[in-house]
Parts: structure tokens; sequence; C-alpha cells
């Protein structure tokens, strides 16, 4: 058979059984299981497949996904995530767009923390938007903050989801965790320059409202107590990659046994909040790692298949210039990112553009930042962008789908924005790794 | 019980098989020497065989890729005895030959191992990887064979139960920290062929390599048996010889690689460090014993036969 | 009885799930402890890498099934809600039948797969050389268990009350 027919395919058929509501990991593992019976040869075809699943799960470089998730679980179930926004907000004046900021302020602190837009979105959502509601907000000042900031926590350090896209492109871990610092910054940066902007410009959307003077020495206590202790961590994730004294694996752990230490003293580690701990890492580090374990030998069957190969070499024949095909590859990712979730986007479209980006000799951290605000983007692009969603059930009653959709619009912008950036000036993410190895 | 129709194929048709390596199709040790195998099929059998290079660990994990011979999930091989050995602990004696590949074919080893790969069905048709033998690379400077008691080498079962006997400390990183653990000091150095270091830029953060090379390459062509005997007799001593020609061409390329690489290796800064000739001798006889003391713990049948075809 | 067996599967199930939870906080530990024992004695803990790396697989397959019933594997929901119930339920009757297949093939490959790796006395490419049986038994077992969850599944869709899926499907255990 031809390869493109192969391909064609493999991919109706995965996107049809996704859009039969067949959970994403076992369309993946579905389709691989009847290709490893028919392409792989027979009986052994299906054995091997098992064999091609314990030796893609049981991988070192994948150890910081689970830990990274913990960490973020600690830092929910027992409360210092929404102290320490409390504490910024202690901080904030009467700026326009207070809540807003505090939204970006808060979400990027917490991204510090985190590696999941999720769950991030979710936090920011449930504590600011009822409060920004009282204080008469619209929603595209209280809604869009929040989906952008949420978005953060995969663009700042930890990053489950930058460990699997470096770990799946065969990319340094330490070295991807440090290119996306910068321009996740950047992002927070152009949110709150917005976010001014349009408050100055648009004062209704953001009422401005009076503020309790709070003494200084409450300030400094609060920030001594909920968010010193953060930098702690953050040194111990962030600080030993970047010095090299930890490989990924380690900061990783090291950050998760350092937020038990904080919530032990906090007093705030109980056998309920442990309970919750494990359960939510399970949940998502079961999730991630039944996809991871489906579309690997996915990406196996299609190399075997001579498929990766042959579309490589075409796209590697296209009289265009590097950029045309580097837009071209965000663009698929951009529009699959508005009905499809982001993990399985990674799934399908690494094993290809890897090889392709190999092969136009670009930047690998570079291109993989690119990859990774593109993903981020279809978290909360509509109609179908699952922080959206998240949004809306913590969002009040009265707020509809409409609502959270014109609120993300600017955002994406934003984000493009970013990605502008990004391509006039590739350095921005590949100097910080350019001075770890030194 | 072999399927009589396949003998079919013998003039006009042409076989298409599958290949796959256990390294990526642009690493040093595979991006030269698997397409001048593959050409020289092509050439010898006048098209009559069709080779597809199907990738590396990309397209089959390199630990199943054994396996995928014998099964037939693909028809052809470049694997070394390290990934197969589990299964196969004869195949661990590839190390242990101290002659070149056609020197194998004469004296019976070659033979010898035929009839081992058989039992996994599958046809042994030589070596593609020599001469590739493994060295100490260290950042403390070594006088002698004692100074390596109480260093931290980067090893895994190659050099594992060597660097025990010789009292160093074997410790156990994974690729994509060897870098970061030699220039923090977590290791002092580790084992490796010459080929490898520099490419991966492990040599901006080593000082020395000891110019005592142990062991030999592990490398080795093998093909499905199935597919071996369903193509004609003509077809198959056209594949043996020209894997004998094919032998020394690769050594002949492989030493001309090498000659370039130790200037590579001097320009990056690295000092070449020899052992006094009683410490080498000392050293060889370590390695040798040990390995072969492995050889008779996990292939006690075959051991005796293996030592009498090897020992020079 | 049924009711039974199916609480019965959800202890199992929950059982397996924290085993999971407690084998990453393990995972924390050793790494954790890997290094310091590495800064102090300056010789590292070769088993660490290895163990952390099997526990990798088992997670998925510890979690898997209690993920189903929970409905916490990633869907792409773009039907959802636009569907009559009847459209619904035979909708999650496919779900459950391909769910059934892929899981026995889990089980009988994975099974396979174990029963050869002890066959061959399979051991890992290592220093510690584990035997690989250990390692893959949890793929057949993990698989099993998701088997029966969807059975559970295609039971419910098909003979009994269908609403169940779309609520907490446990709850009806819990209250029963
Ligand atoms: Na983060
Ligand atoms: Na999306």
């Amino acid at each position: 058979m031809e390869w493109w027919i192969v391909l064609a395919i493999i991919l109706v058929s995965l996107i049809g059984l996704m859009l039969l509501r067949i959970p994403v990991a076992f369309s993946f593992l579905f389709i691989n299981f009847i290709a490893a019976y028919l392409i792989w040869g027979g009986e052994k075809g299906p054995e091997l497949l098992i064999t091609s699943i314990k030796s893609s799960l049981a991988t070192f470089s994948l150890a910081p996904i689970p830990l990274f998730i913990l960490m973020g679980e600690v830092m929910f179930h027992t409360g210092v995530a929404p102290r320490m926004i409390e504490t910024v907000d202690k901080w904030l004046g009467k700026l326009p767009g207070r809540l807003s900021l505090l939204a970006v302020g808060g979400g990027t602190l917490l991204s510090t923390l985190t590696g999941s837009t999720m769950a991030s979105t979710a936090m920011l959502g449930s504590t600011l938007v009822p409060n920004m509601k009282e204080k008469g907000y619209g929603n595209q000042m209280a809604l869009g903050p929040i989906l952008g900031a949420g978005g953060l926590a995969v663009m700042i350090p930890p990053s489950a989801l930058g460990v699997l896209l470096a770990s799946m492109g065969k990319i340094s871990i330490a070295g991807f965790m440090i290119a996306i610092l910068l321009p996740g910054l950047i992002l927070a940066f152009l949110y709150a320059a917005y976010i001014i902007l349009r408050a100055k410009f648009q004062p209704q959307l953001a009422p401005p409202y009076e503020i309790e003077e709070i003494p200084l020495h409450i300030k400094i206590k609060a920030t001594l107590i909920y968010i010193f202790p953060l930098s702690i961590i953050v040194f111990l994730v962030i600080g030993l990659m970047f010095l090299g004294i930890a490989t990924p694996n380690e900061a990783a752990a090291m950050g998760a046994l350092g937020s038990f230490v904080l919530a032990i003293a906090y007093g705030q580690l109980t056998k309920e909040s442990i309970v919750k701990i494990l359960n939510g890492t399970m949940k998502i580090s079961a999730m991630i790692l039944l996809i991871v374990a489906g579309s690997n030998a996915f990406s196996q069957i299609l190399s075997f298949t001579g498929v990766s190969r042959n579309l490589v070499q075409i796209i590697g024949g296209i009289e265009a210039s590097t950029y045309l095909i580097i837009l071209a590859m965000l663009l698929i990712v951009i529009i699959m990112g508005s009905f499809m979730e982001s993990l399985s986007i990674l799934m399908i479209v690494l094993p290809i553009f890897i090889p392709v980006a190999e092969m136009l000799g670009v930047n690998l951290l570079w291109f993989a930042t690119l990859l990774l605000i593109t993903i981020e983007i279809g978290t909360i692009s509509p109609p179908f962008g699952t922080g959206l969603f998240v949004m809306k059930a913590v969002a009040p009653k009265e707020t509809k789908m409409t609502d959270v959709y014109a609120a993300s619009l600017p955002f994406i912008g934003l984000n493009l924005i970013l990605i502008v950036i990004l391509l006039a000036f590739p350095f921005l993410a590949t100097w910080l790794p350019s001075l770890m190895a030194t | 019980t072999e399927d009589t129709s396949s003998g079919s194929d013998t003039s006009n048709d042409t076989t298409k098989l599958k290949v796959v390596s256990f390294l990526p199709m642009d690493h040093q040790f595979t991006k030269d020497i698997v397409p001048m195998w593959l050409e020289k099929v092509a050439e010898e059998t006048n098209g009559a065989i069709e080779l597809e290079w199907i990738g590396g660990p990309e397209s089959i994990p390199t630990e199943e890729q054994f396996d995928a011979v014998t099964n037939g999930l693909v028809d052809i091989g470049f694997n070394v005895s390290s990934y197969y050995g589990h299964i196969m602990p004869e195949s661990h004696s590839l190390h242990l030959s101290p002659f070149q590949p056609w020197e194998e074919r004469e004296n019976g080893y070659y033979d010898y191992m035929n009839g081992l790969y058989d039992q996994y069905n599958m046809v042994y048709l030589g070596r593609w990887l020599g001469p590739n033998p493994f060295y100490f690379w260290t950042n403390k400077e070594i006088g002698s064979l004692s100074d390596l008691e109480g260093l931290k080498i980067r090893s895994n079962p190659t050099y594992h139960d060597i660097l025990t006997a010789i009292k160093a400390n074997p410790v156990e990183v994974v690729p994509g920290d060897v870098y970061t653990s030699l220039e923090r000091n977590m290791v002092d150095g580790f084992g490796f062929p010459l080929l490898g270091p520099n490419d991966s830029g492990w040599t901006e953060v080593t000082k020395f390599i000891i110019d005592e090379p142990f062991l030999n390459q592990n490398g080795t062509i093998l093909i499905n048996k199935d597919v071996y005997s369903s193509l004609s007799t003509d077809l198959q001593e056209t594949l043996v010889n020209l894997t004998a020609e094919f032998e020394k061409e690769m050594v002949d390329y492989f030493n001309k690689v090498n000659e370039e690489e130790w200037k590579a290796i001097e320009e990056a800064g690295l000092q070449k460090i020899e052992l006094s000739e009683e410490d080498s001798e000392k050293f060889q006889n370590i390695v040798k014993e040990v390995k072969w003391e492995a050889m008779k713990e996990t292939a006690p049948d075959h051991y005796e036969e293996l030592r009498n075809l090897l020992d020079k | 009885m049924l009711t039974k067996l199916s609480n019965i599967l959800n202890r199992v199930e929950d059982v397996l799930f924290y085993i999971g939870g407690v084998l990453v906080i393990f995972s924390m530990l050793s790494i954790t402890m890997e290094v310091i024992f590495r800064l102090t004695s300056g010789s590292s803990l070769i088993w660490v890498n290895e163990i952390n790396e099997y526990i990798l697989l088992y997670v998925p397959f510890l979690g898997a099934a209690w993920l189903i019933r929970e409905n916490g594997h990633v869907v792409i929901d773009l039907i959802e809600g636009k569907l009559s119930k009847t459209f619904n339920r035979v909708n999650y009757i496919l779900i459950a039948l391909i769910g059934m297949l892929i899981c026995l093939a889990f089980s009988w490959y994975g099974l396979q797969t174990v029963i050869d790796s002890y066959v061959r006395d399979m051991r890992s490419i290592s220093v510690l050389q584990i035997p690989q049986v250990y390692v893959y038994a949890i793929i057949p077992i993990g698989g099993f268990v998701m088997l029966l969850e969807f059975i559970r599944m295609f039971y419910r869709c098909t003979f009994g009350n269908f609403d169940l899926i779309h609520g907490d499907i446990h709850q009806d255990e819990k209250a029963a």
C-alpha cells in the first residue's frame, strides 16, 4: 500500500474514533493494536506493541511529569496557592484593572509552582471571578485575564506538558524548561500591559474601587510567610536546573518534597489533604502517561511504514522559505487546537514536525517553544478549548459560553503577538539556555 | 517445513526486505556504514534484493529489535549483542574475539556462531562495527592502573564487572545527564568506544583518554532465517560473500574514521594516557577473566567451545 | 449479587489507584534520597533510576480503570448534548465495546509477554538485571481490571440504568 493511503486511513480512523468520544488514549491504542497486527505482522505484532509501550513509558526522562503534578497538587490542596494570591492582593495599590492584574500576577506566581493549565485556571477562576463580579467588572476584564493567566502554567517551569514535548522531541528537558521561562514572562507582561491600557480606555469594564489601606508591616509579614518560602521552592526547581546542579528529575523531586515541607510548616498537611493530593496526582499522571503509551507506539508505526520519512521528504522538497514552513506548522497546531486537546495534538504532530524542524536546521529549543505557545493558544481558543470549559464551569451561573469565547479573543491575540516576537527575536528562547552549560 | 513456493522468486522477481538498525540513521556508527552494505547488496544481487532501511529506535525500540528479526517483523537487523545478550548470552563472546572478521570466518568462530543464531531463527551474515574497541575516559590523570581505584566511572553492563574488578565505582547515569555529571564532577569518567563522546560534546568536559583499548566490537548483521531460506541458493551465497567482502571495506572505513577521530579528540584538548606494559597486560587479563567468568556462568553449554575458538 | 461484584470491582480499582499515588510519593523520596546520598557519600544509588522508570509504567496501568469509572480520561467532546438519549446510549455501547476489545488485547498479549519473559528469564539490560516479568506483569493486570470496568459500562448501557453513566457511576454502589 502507498504510504499516503496508510497515513490517510490511520488519521481518518484516529480522528473518527476520537469524535465518537472514545477516550483519546484508547483511540490511539485501538489504532495501534490493529496496525500492529496488520503492519507488524500477525500475532507477534501486538506483543511487540506491549513491549514497545513498556519501553516508551519506562523512560527516566518522563519522571518529572508525575512529580511536577504532585507539586502543584500539594500547593492547591494545602491552601498555599490561595494565600499566595491574597498576599499579592495586599501589595497591589489602586491600579487600573486591579483585579485583572491580580489574576495575571497571581497566575504568574502560581505558574512557578504548578504545571497544569486546568488546575491553574480553575483556581484563579473560583477565587477571583466572584470578587470581580461584585466590583462590577465586565466579562472581558474578568474572564479573559484568567484564561490567559491560567495558560502561563505550562509556559513557565515547572511544566508537565513542556517535559513531555522535550522528551518526545529528544530535546534537553532542563534546557527547554529554561528556554520557555523568558517567553512566559514576556507573555505575562503583554497581558499586564493590555489590561492597563484597556482599563484606561474603557474604565466601565473594570471600575475602580476603594481599597482598604493595609499597613506595611502586615504586607511584609504576609510576604515573609506566604511568598518568601515559595522562592525556595522556585529555586529548587528552576534554579538547580539552571545551575546544572540537579537533573530535571532531581529538581522535580526536590520541588515536590519542598512543597510538602512547606505544607507541613503551615500546618496544612492533613489526612484529608493527603488523600486529595494522591487522588489529583494519580488522576492527571495516569491520564497523561496512558496517552503517552498510546501515542509513542503510534509514532513508531508511522515511522515503520515509512509515512514519517516520506512526509518529511515531501516537506523538505517544498520550495518555500524555512519561515513559511514553520508558520504552516504553527498554523496547523492552532487550527487543531480549536477543537482538540493539547496532549493529543502534541502526540499527532510531534513525530512529523520534529524531524522536519531538524531537517530545516532550526534551533529546536526555539521551535519547541513556539509549538508550546500554539498548544497553549489551543486551550483557550473557541469553540472547544478545554480552558474555556473550565472557565465556564467556575464562572457565575449567568455567564454564557459566548461570553467566555468573546473574552478569550484578545488574549489569543496577545499569544499571537508573542509568536511574532519570538519569530523576530529567536534569542529570547535560546539565550538563557545558552548560559546554562558554562 | 519451509515454504517451497517461495523458492520461485529467483531471477526476475525482486525480494523486498526491511532493515532496522539499533541506532538512528544519522548516528556516526550507522550513517555511512549501513548504506555501504545496502549499496553492495543492490550491486551484487543486480537488484534481486531490494532493501528498505526503515530506521532505528524510532521505528522499533532498540531492545525489541532482536526479537523483531527472529519473528520476521523486520527482515534484517544491524544490532549489537549488548542489546540482545540478555536473550542470547553466548553472543557476548563477540566481545572476546581477538580476531579480525575474516579470521573468524577461517577459524570456525563464524560458523559456530551461525549455529547458535540458527536457534533464534536467524542467519548471521557478518560484523559491521569493527574495529571499535572500548576505552575509559577520565578527568583524573592516571599514572598507573591502581590510580583507577575508587574513581566514579559512568558504567553500563559492558564495563560494570571490569570496573568492579579494578576496584573503581561504577555509576549509572542516563545518556542525557552524562555531560552535566562530568561537568559537576559527579562522575570521574566513563567507558565508551572512540566514536561518540566527541559528537555528543562530552569531550568538552573530559580531560583524558586512557589509550588502552579493550574488548572487540559486537555489531552483527542478522537476517531472519525464513526469509533467508526463501532466497535462491545463489542469492544466499551472494549475500554471505558480499558481507565477507564488506567486512574488509568496513574495517578500512572505520580505521580511517578512527584516525580522524583521534585528531578531533586531541584538538578538543584531550590528553592520551598510556599504561605501562605491565599494567596493560594486567588490565587485559582482568578484562578477559571477568568476561569469560561471566560467560561460564550464563552460557555453560558453549563456554568450552567458544573459549577454544577464541583463545589466541 | 451483581451489586456485590460491582462493589468489589470498585474496591480493587480504588486500591490500585492509591497504590499508584503512593508510588509517586516513593518516586519523590527515592530521587531526593539519591541526591542526598550522592552529595554526602560521593557514590550513587544504582537502583533509583531503574525503579523510577518502572514506576512510570505502573502509574497509568494502576490508575486507568479508576479513571474510566470516574470519566477521567481525556475525551474530545464535540457531540455530547447534541444527541438523543437513544443515540447517546448506542454511542456508549460502542465506546464500551471498543474499550473491551483493547483491554482484551492488553490482557491477552500482555499475558503472553509476561509468560515469554518468564520462560526466557528476561532481565533488564542494566547492572541490576531485574527480571522483566515483574515489570510487564502490570500490563495484563491493569488491562484486566480495565476490561471489567468496560464490561460494567457495557452492561449498564445495555440492560441497566443508563443515567448512571452520566452521573457519578459509583454513587449507586455506595447507596446500595
Ligand atoms: Na508552570
Ligand atoms: Na484545544
